[in-house]
């Protein structure tokens, strides 16, 4: 017994002792403890990209883009028999009725902030770097515009929000809500802080970056949108930054519409500020031909991949368009056609596209009358996006950019701000204005805007055919009024303002008990 | 190694010295004068020949075993004074053999119904069955089930109370579900598996290498106690499996084998094409003039076949036991098999006297599978299959043709048309697993009663997938090939010592061990498109015209698990046995301030009978009160490196007109993150009665897991990510355990023994909320809702939560009350107060009620029969009180789904004209009895050259008897699909020809 005792505590003791039998640290291969970077422009560049790379999660189909535009009438995704029955999730933006559990809320949520959260994280990591790179105070300028950019939509979308500008490891904080004339403040202070230490270079290396200018459209949307969010106007605030873009002589307006929505539109010289896509390299998530085209419209158009047949929009909608206004040619409506040979079904007889549920030929009729469709031609019930060039390759994901600001939206926003206050000339004037060699009327083929139009509904219907399905027709309705209306199929008219704002999701308040919901959600 | 090496080899030298010396004294002796017993051993309840009992002499290192006609041969010095005549199952006898001459015996051995001198394995060690003092259940060839066995744990699927092995499917490349005893995580992992004394890091893929026929016998670990020697790995239980040895005598060669028919053993009622025309009326526009059961056009009868030869034997220094297997199985849906090739290999040796003993065990497999298209991993059928192909089978219309009249495929007009079977035929989908393992183990006994050793294993694993797509002609579908490779890379070793003492009523045995594994995975993919030679597949990958850099991800990890126990057993004149474990375990999974975690544990055993005033009961044959406590730590589901702070490659970006990859932090660190702990606690009996003819086992056990790992939510800002791995979770299983044997009938020429077991199961969260650096940590959102209903438009149809007070998966859903007028389905509708206020045609979170879908219990019964030279066996086993979401039946029942989609008969009648919603209406009673297995075998006895010969016929799956009207109740009972069935490889039934040869 004592010899197993000796025998034992001393084997036991040894091992212990001896390092490598209790070395449990492992060697780490496809990942790294210490992000020794920061030392070139690439290096600085590829530190700084997450909160870029982010931004296309703003407009992702399923998680984020609903909340921008399923709830206003520019799109709507009804229940097609078996399909697009996902009651919880598309329904209630149509009709008003989301609640603070509604999935697409928690996705926007964490989108916003962890791309906040992401600036912060590299800004500490900027800051800590050293020697100090000659540049230090551009690369926190920059990423400090950007984290403005995603607390703006913080702001125009749940409005009384927290607002964190540190990065944690530990301790004990918690957030708490912040009302929504302080988030605008914050906005505009940190604009305001950092505009001047910003690029103003327009070329490729700013191209998809905050320069300065991307900066001033920023502060004219929130000041084009102050009585929303502060209750106060600031309309000279607004005409002041939308001259400083259409002052810098960096812009125009593209002469053919559609060339800001081709796969090359990187090209466009209308461009302020786009988030860049290319499903070849593996910037993902812009997927609207996929959303909204049919099944078989790929036959049309020659695409490797079909569409989801979800997306599109109503003929009280598609309304708004002059027949003869090009930017009608957003929707793909009627019968629609097989146009590539190679396509062309075996008998060949025929080139009419027929739907291949059905076996009814495929004709896009925008009158929606009921939510739930039913019927045989269910399946080819609403107008189709047709706005962004389709890439024919990617399997219905697109390698064109999303624009955020184009320098049409700085011009329409400016003439709202003259309109409100008071100069109806100076706001025709800036309308109906060439920028380059087209004003916004004339590269339609529309006559010039009328002083009859120039009111607040005029501008709406103005801002529908030029911005649609761009991500800002719930911005325009909420300031420029009709949010809450009525609206065929079967929405009824809002009961009160509440849905103006959308509820802090129940999944942050449940994490954060210190949230305050937003007023009308419980 | 410092001192104890030098302890280590004086001790060594010393014993040498001294076994040197006693071989020099024993040897002339030995040779000089001999004597030779010989003799029959026979079976109690039969008065037949026992083959294979084992002779041995105290004291010197000779043996033997009995031939198949139990006689046997043994020489001896004529000092023997007595033999030992022993067998599994037998209690043993001594028989004097005292004398000069040489000897004739006779031994009759008792059958021991309660097999209280079976030895059981602990876990470096073994026990005899009456020391035990956990929950210990040992299995044997005797007690498993026959018939199209690939997959050893398919032989005591239902036999054991409280490990619930559940196979959702016949799916040929699908992996059973092992749960013992519920789970321990949130998602549940299954048992350490443990064979031939190496822990085998991944659970799926040693099981399925492992071939049925060469198992010796299975130990599982219940409690806390008995799996406290694996503890760190060991929080869900261990199965002890022990493959074949070899005997010292002569070569025996045996042969295992079968040849099967399996078919599916029930097909859902879907519209046939006259059914669908009847009820699309004039949708002729989609009637392709074919009439087709797509349920019979994918399935084919599939026959399997296996084979295994095993040659073993060797002296009392050296035993061998060597096999090799084949195994192919075909699936009962076209294109899909397996196939298994194994060897095995077991070799051990004594030298020095007996003091040093050394096995070294090599394994080597290689499996050979066809998956279903896009089904790329044995897993995936578990949670439904890849891309929901059988939902898709069974939604397509019956007036589809399968072939054009020319025998090509039908595809429609417009090529658009893909049917099922050309699905099945055109999309290659296959995985090879190549897998190798060494394993050495030596032990030395320093002096009387210490044994010190230690042991090393190294396994690789190696799996490459292979699929490939081709370009569909005049479509839009464009050629894809992929290749995937993956390899594991597992070292274990350790060190051990043991020390057994006897001090009059005394016992003592004492074992310490220090562990040590090391696991490094690596691997890479491939996937590209856009292939114009189809014949290449994927095997010349760099013709693809588009390739993207996120689809040739690769990876490598490396985590180091280090653990120290000791073990302690006092027995008290067979009475009072105590046994204590301590041990202290760390891993590189957590940080240097967590890494290590102490796990203590006791049993208490009391064999009541020996106590004196139980002595005089006849009847009771055997009484063992047992108790146990103890904590066991886990980390099996955590990802290598979560407490990390870790930068790397995150998604690409467009920088001064070039795509270029940005780095950053790639997941939120948790330094804080710490074993997660099971604290079991677990009464038991185990009693024998009537003389033996009754014996039985019966477990309560209440385990808590604290501190439970999983990926919560974490409120964003201000942290950077909304998940953290973190600790947080408490959950409670507690259940009653029941197993019960009885030889209702034995005399010489039948016997009918019986057995049964039922467990029950109570799972429970009972909190999911903790807190991270200050913060909450909840789950919320998505993290929440845990499984989801399948099909188009249902995509975030949520069913079932991860609630508090409810078992994980707990079904979360809206009530279903009836149609109105219009075929609209109304729903119950509730106030916040849950309480009833009305029914309408729509509802919100607020009106969805919780159903538990888990079982009431789970039980088993077998009947076993000898008459003569025939045996025969009926194996039932059920499922009671669990609930089944019939998502299969769901999503293809309503007529409004016609005509581009087929729907059930019942669809016709229900009255759902539109998408039904996943309502209470669509959650069934998926309890169940199944006739599992029915076998009538012969033995051929005194055939010339062959010792022994059983054939036997076997069917399986013969019937179930339950209320579920989909395909089988039987489905996937883990993951956050569990209890929802949807897209099941359709379950077979099967018959089979088997032989069992011995030479």
């Amino acid at each position: 017994m004592k010899r197993f005792i000796i025998f034992f505590v001393s084997g036991m003791f040894f091992l212990w002792s001896v390092n490598s039998c209790t070395k449990l640290r492992t060697n780490i291969y496809d990942r790294v403890p210490v992000l020794n970077f920061w030392r070139t422009t690439d290096e600085i560049a590829a530190g700084v990209a997450p909160v870029y790379a982010n931004l296309r999660n703003g407009i992702d189909m399923f998680q984020t883009y609903p909340l921008l535009e399923c709830s206003t009438d520019e799109v709507i995704v009804p229940v097609r028999g078996k399909d697009w029955d996902d009651r919880s999730m598309w329904e209630p933006l149509w009709k008003h009725t989301w609640t603070p559990a509604h999935s697409d809320l928690e996705f926007f949520w964490s989108y916003v902030y962890t791309g906040s959260s992401s600036v912060n994280a590299i800004l500490k990591a900027v800051n800590d770097i050293t020697p100090r790179p000659a540049n230090l105070f551009s690369i926190q300028a920059e990423l400090k515009t950007v984290r403005a950019y995603y607390y703006f939509q913080a702001l125009d979308l749940f409005g009384n929000v927290p607002v964190d500008t540190s990065y944690v490891l530990s301790g004990s904080k918690q957030d708490t809500t912040i009302e929504r004339p302080a988030v605008f403040a914050f906005v505009e202070k940190e604009i305001k802080n950092n505009i001047s230490l910003l690029s103003k270079e327009v070329n490729q290396k700013t191209y998809g970056r905050a320069t300065q200018w991307f900066a001033y459209a920023l502060l004219a949307k929130l000041y084009v949108n102050a009585k929303v969010y502060s209750g106060m106007t600031r309309w000279t605030d607004c005409i002041n930054a939308c001259d400083s873009v259409l002052l810098s002589g960096n812009y125009m307006l593209e002469p053919n519409f559609f060339d800001n929505f081709s796969i090359a539109n990187d090209k466009s010289r209308e461009n302020i500020f786009a988030i860049p896509f290319d499903h070849v390299a593996g910037l993902n998530g812009f997927w609207i031909q996929a959303a909204s085209l049919h099944y078989d419209s790929w036959k049309s158009f020659g695409l490797d991949g079909g569409g989801a047949n979800g997306f599109c929009s109503t003929k009280e909608y598609l309304d708004i368009f002059n027949q003869n206004d090009i930017r009608r040619n957003t929707f793909l409506v009627g019968q629609q056609y097989i146009n590539e040979n190679q396509y062309a079904n075996q008998s060949g007889s025929s080139d009419t596209l027929f739907d291949s549920d059905s076996n009814l030929p495929l004709f896009f009729d925008p009158e929606i009358n009921v939510f739930s469709l039913t019927g045989s031609k269910l399946d080819m019930k609403g107008a189709r996006c047709s706005k962004w060039e389709f890439n024919k390759t990617g399997g219905g994901l697109m390698s064109n950019d999303f624009a955020i600001f184009r320098l049409a939206d700085i011009i329409l926003m400016k003439a709202e701000a003259q309109l409100m206050s008071g100069d109806m000339n100076a706001a025709l004037v800036t309308l109906n204005k060439n920028y380059g060699s087209v004003s916004i009327r004339s590269r339609a083929h529309m006559p010039d805007f009328t002083s009859a139009e120039m009111n607040t509904d005029g501008l709406l219907a103005e801002r529908a055919r030029e911005f649609s399905w761009e991500g800002w027709r719930r911005n325009d309705m909420i300031r420029l009024g009709h949010f809450t209306d009525a609206r065929i199929p079967e929405k009824t008219k809002d009961p009160d303002d509440h849905f103006k704002l959308y509820p802090i999701p129940e999944a942050e308040i449940e994490k954060n008990p210190y949230l305050k919901q937003n007023p009308g959600y419980h | 190694m410092g001192t104890s090496l030098i302890v280590f080899q004086k001790k060594y030298f010393k014993a040498l010295a001294l076994d040197a010396l006693l071989l020099l004294c024993l040897l002339p002796f030995a040779s000089a004068q001999n004597k030779t017993v010989t003799g029959k051993v026979t079976d109690s309840r039969d008065g037949l020949a026992l083959r294979g009992a084992s002779i041995t002499v105290k004291k010197f290192s000779t043996g033997t075993e009995t031939d198949s006609n139990g006689n046997f041969s043994l020489t001896m010095p004529l000092a023997v004074k007595t033999v030992m005549i022993s067998a599994t199952g037998f209690s043993s006898r001594e028989i004097s053999v005292a004398g000069n001459n040489n000897t004739n015996i006779q031994a009759v051995l008792n059958f021991s119904y309660a097999m209280l001198n079976e030895v059981v394995l602990v876990g470096y060690g073994v026990s005899q069955r009456k020391d035990i003092t956990g929950a210990i259940t040992h299995a044997v060839p005797k007690e498993f089930n026959s018939g199209v066995i690939t997959n050893p744990l398919q032989q005591i699927q239902g036999k054991i109370a409280g490990l619930v092995i559940t196979q959702p499917g016949g799916d040929p490349n699908s992996d059973i579900i092992v749960r013992l005893r519920g789970a321990t995580s949130i998602e549940g992992q299954p048992p350490l598996l443990v064979i031939d004394g190496v822990a085998i890091d991944d659970f799926y893929k040693s099981i399925t290498t492992l071939n049925p026929a060469d198992i010796e016998s299975f130990d599982i670990l219940k409690d806390a106690s008995a799996a406290a020697i694996y503890g760190s790995r060991g929080a869900n239980g261990v199965i002890l499996v022990a493959t074949k040895k070899g005997k010292p005598g002569k070569t025996a060669i045996d042969y295992n084998g079968f040849v099967a028919a399996e078919t599916i053993s029930k097909e859902i009622k879907v519209l046939d094409a006259a059914q669908w025309r009847k009820a699309t009326g004039d949708s002729s526009a989609l009637d392709k003039h074919g009439n087709t059961d797509w349920q019979k056009a994918i399935a084919q009868t599939g026959i399997s076949h296996s084979h295994t030869m095993g040659i073993s034997g060797g002296s009392n220094e050296m035993n061998y036991r060597g096999s090799i297997s084949y195994t192919k199985q075909q699936g009962v849906i076209i294109n899909t098999s397996k196939e298994v090739i194994t060897a095995r290999l077991n070799v051990n040796q004594k030298s020095l006297q007996n003091k040093l003993e050394i096995n070294y065990g090599i394994n080597a497999s290689v499996v050979n599978r066809a998956l279903l298209p896009y089904q790329s991993s044995t897993s995936q059928s578990r949670n439904g299959g890849g891309d929901l192909f059988f939902s898709h089978a069974l939604a397509t219309i019956p007036v589809v043709p399968i072939y054009n009249p020319d025998g090509s495929f039908y595809q429609g007009s417009d090529l658009s048309i893909q049917t099922p079977v050309y699905t099945l035929k055109q999309k290659y989908s296959s995985k090879r697993e190549n897998f190798f393992q060494g394993a050495v183990k030596a032990d030395y006994e320093l002096f009387k009663g210490l044994k010190a050793g230690a042991s090393g294993a190294l396994s690789r694993g190696n799996d490459v997938y292979d699929f490939f797509s081709a370009a569909v002609p005049g479509t839009n579908q464009t050629s894809v090939a992929a290749k995937a490779n993956d390899n594991k890379q597992d070292f274990s070793g350790d060190l051990h010592a043991n020390f057994h003492k006897k001090y009059g009523k005394h016992n003592i045995d004492i074992t310490g061990v220090y562990e040590y594994n090391k696991f490094i995975n690596d691997g890479f993919s491939v996937l590209a498109s856009g292939y114009l030679i189809p014949e290449l597949l994927n095997n010349n990958m760099g013709a693809a015209t588009q390739v993207l850099a996120s689809n040739i991800p690769s990876y490598k990890n490396e985590t180091r698990l280090i653990s120290f126990l000791g073990r302690a057993v006092y027995n008290y004149n067979d009475q009072y046995i105590i046994t204590a474990n301590i041990r202290r375990d760390g891993s590189s999974k957590f940080g240097p301030n967590h890494s290590w975690g102490n796990f203590p544990s006791v049993s208490v055993a009391w064999r009541v009978n020996e106590a004196f005033f139980f002595k005089n009961i006849a009847w009771l044959n055997n009484l063992k009160l047992r108790v146990s406590y103890g904590l066991t730590g886990n980390q099996e589901n955590l990802a290598p490196y979560p407490y990390q702070l870790l930068y790397g490659p995150l998604t690409p970006y467009l920088y001064n007109g070039q795509f270029l990859q940005s780095y950053g932090i790639v997941q939120q660190d948790n330094p804080d993150l710490k074993w997660e702990v099971r604290k079991s606690f677990n009464l038991g009996a185990d009693f024998s009665i009537f003389n033996d003819r009754v014996n039985g086992t019966i477990d309560i056990f209440n385990d808590r897991t604290n501190d439970m790992l999983y990926q919560y939510n974490l409120s964003q800002p201000p942290f950077l990510f909304n998940t953290v791995t973190a600790n947080a979770a408490n959950a409670i299983n507690g259940s009653v355990e029941v197993a019960i044997n009885a030889s209702v009938i034995r005399n010489k020429k039948f016997q009918w023994n019986v057995s049964f077991n039922l467990a029950t199961l109570k799972s429970r969260i009972t909190n999911l909320s903790g807190k991270f650096e200050g913060a909450v940590l909840a789950l919320t959102g998505d993290e929440q809702h845990y499984g989801y209903a399948q099909g188009s438009g249902y995509s975030g149809a949520y069913i079932s939560q991860l609630k508090a007070g409810y078992a994980a998966g707990v079904f979360w859903i809206p009530q279903y009350a009836g149609l109105d007028a219009s075929g609209h389905e109304l729903y119950k509708n509730y106030d916040l107060n849950g309480k009833l206020t009305g029914i309408s045609n729509s509802y919100t979170d607020q009106d969805r009620i919780f159903i538990d879908p888990s079982p009431h219990f789970t039980w088993g019964f077998t009947n076993t029969f000898t008459l003569g030279n025939f045996d025969g066996n009926i194996f039932f086993r059920g499922v009671q009180g669990q609930k089944i979401f019939a998502n299969t039946l769901m999503s293809m029942g309503a007529v409004g789904y016609l005509p581009g989609s087929n729907v059930t008969e019942k669809a016709l009648t229900s009255g759902f004209n539109y998408q039904p919603q996943p309502t209470d209406y669509w959650l069934k009673d998926g309890s169940y009895t199944r006739l599992e297995n029915l076998t009538v075998g012969y033995h051929f006895k005194k055939i010339r050259g062959i010792s022994n010969l059983r054939l036997y016929l076997s069917g399986s799956n013969l019937f179930v008897i339950t209320k579920y009207d989909g395909i089988d109740p039987e489905i996937s009972t883990d993951g956050t699909q569990r209890y929802i069935d949807n897209n099941y490889y359709p379950k077979t039934r099967g018959f089979v020809l088997g032989a069992n040869l011995v030479f």
